[in-house]
């Protein structure tokens, strides 16, 4: 018999219908750390990303028996999860609130820009999170967490060549941003590509 | 293949999903041109970084704190929890009446404010507003005491003074002045109507009623200057 771990997720589902907390459990870790990340990249705040993961998780135990088995889980709870993050941000934009510690946090000072610029990585996570809410959610969900274009199209609830031109237009939009810094490394590299480490 | 459909079509092929006969001719484009190449580069980088960017970690307690959330939630079930009836039928249809009742009343009331004063003598002279006008002295002889209504209102509009020198406004003491059935009486009833309908608070209403017991007074004082 398969340990817990590996059981697929339908399995664990269909345990946690019957209201077993330690399958529950097993699928909280299976998928809180890329929904963290997920929500987190969505919002650019790790307190309401960590909040709206809890609310995902309960969600998903109060609406256990509402699951719907034809559909994949994965789907199911990425769905809520952006339902929840796009509620938010639409709440944000109703009453918009700044503290002046939102964007200490995200620039960085005089000191860590004379030391060294920052790597690739780091400019493009700061781009992803400037990106509008619609390019953003399928650049995430398809660059960021590998879903597959057709996973996209059920979460987002979306034609599937709609995904494939946001998830383009997420890419290109990023390239255009992004090109002064990989202009500097292309030149450095004279054309190769460099390893993602050193950048 | 153009530089603008090379680049449309890097995204699909930085992922392997191009069809082979675009593939082809895209690498023949990329061969010959150095800015499209550059921009495959661009993106195959982009690629690499968002499945290599930093990854934030939840504290060791959040499964914990996920599940002592769901015992408190459990335990104190509120009104979301709970199974909602479904709206009967006569709720949903009382909600449709209310809301059509509303839309009705509002019509009514924007028909009686907007459509000119049925009393008013001439209908198409709209009632003028109770701003101050020099008085006029009137005098009316028995021929134009009815010819020139509208003059009259305007006059009686125009009326300033204290309120105190005219205190029989009522309907009764104006009959018995033998002006009932004129227009002059229509005219008075108006007057009340448009009195009564106001308000009581607020200094412009007070004011307003000042104006209009005066101009009530004055009715009352050209009835018995005719009588």
């Amino acid at each position: 018999m398969l340990s817990r771990d590996k059981l697929p997720d339908l399995e664990l589902m269909q345990k946690v219908q019957q209201g077993e907390m330690v399958s529950y459990n097993t699928l909280v870790d299976r998928y809180k750390d890329r929904l963290f990340n997920m929500l987190y990249r969505m919002l650019s705040s790790e307190d309401e990303a960590r909040d709206l993961l809890q609310d995902t998780f309960l969600r998903v135990w109060q609406h256990k028996q509402s699951y719907d088995f034809r559909y994949a889980f994965s789907t199911w709870i990425y769905t809520i999860a952006l339902n929840l993050a796009r509620n938010e941000l639409r709440r944000r934009k109703k009453f918009r609130f700044f503290d002046i510690g939102d964007f200490a946090d995200k620039l960085p000072s005089r000191e860590e820009k004379k030391e060294s610029s920052p790597k690739l990585k780091e400019l493009l996570d700061h781009e992803i999170s400037r990106l509008p809410e619609k390019y953003k959610t399928a650049f995430i969900l398809r660059d960021v967490d590998s879903l597959s274009y057709e996973e996209i199209a059920q979460v987002l609830s979306i034609p599937l060549g709609t995904v494939k031109s946001r998830v383009n237009r997420a890419r290109s939009i990023l390239r255009k941003r992004l090109r002064p810094r990989m202009e500097e490394c292309y030149e450095l590299s004279k054309g190769s590509i460099l390893p993602i480490s050193i950048l | 293949m153009n530089c603008r459909k090379v680049q449309s079509y890097l995204s699909a092929y930085c992922e392997g999903i191009l069809s082979s006969d675009r593939v082809e001719k895209l690498e023949v484009h990329i061969k010959s041109c150095k800015r499209c190449e550059q921009e495959k580069q661009f993106t195959e980088r982009i690629l690499m970084a968002a499945r290599a960017l930093p990854t934030r970690s939840l504290p060791e307690d959040f499964n914990l704190q996920l599940l002592n959330r769901i015992y408190a939630e459990q335990s104190r079930p509120t009104e979301s929890y709970l199974p909602t009836e479904p709206r009967s039928l006569f709720g949903r249809r009382l909600g449709w009446l209310s809301a059509l009742a509303a839309v009705s009343v509002c019509a009514l009331v924007a028909v009686l404010v907007l459509t000119p004063d049925h009393t008013s003598l001439n209908p198409t002279e709209s009632v003028p507003a109770y701003t101050s006008v020099e008085p006029m002295k009137v005098t009316h002889t028995s021929a134009t005491r009815h010819t020139q209504p509208v003059r009259i209102y305007d006059d009686i509009i125009g009326v300033s003074g204290p309120s105190s020198h005219y205190r029989a406004t009522s309907l009764d003491a104006l009959r018995t002045m033998r002006v009932s059935g004129s227009p002059l009486e229509s005219l008075f009833v108006a007057f009340q109507q448009r009195r009564d309908s106001m308000p009581a608070v607020g200094y412009g209403n007070s004011w307003r009623r000042s104006r209009i017991n005066n101009a009530n007074g004055l009715i009352l004082q050209n009835a018995a200057s005719r009588r």
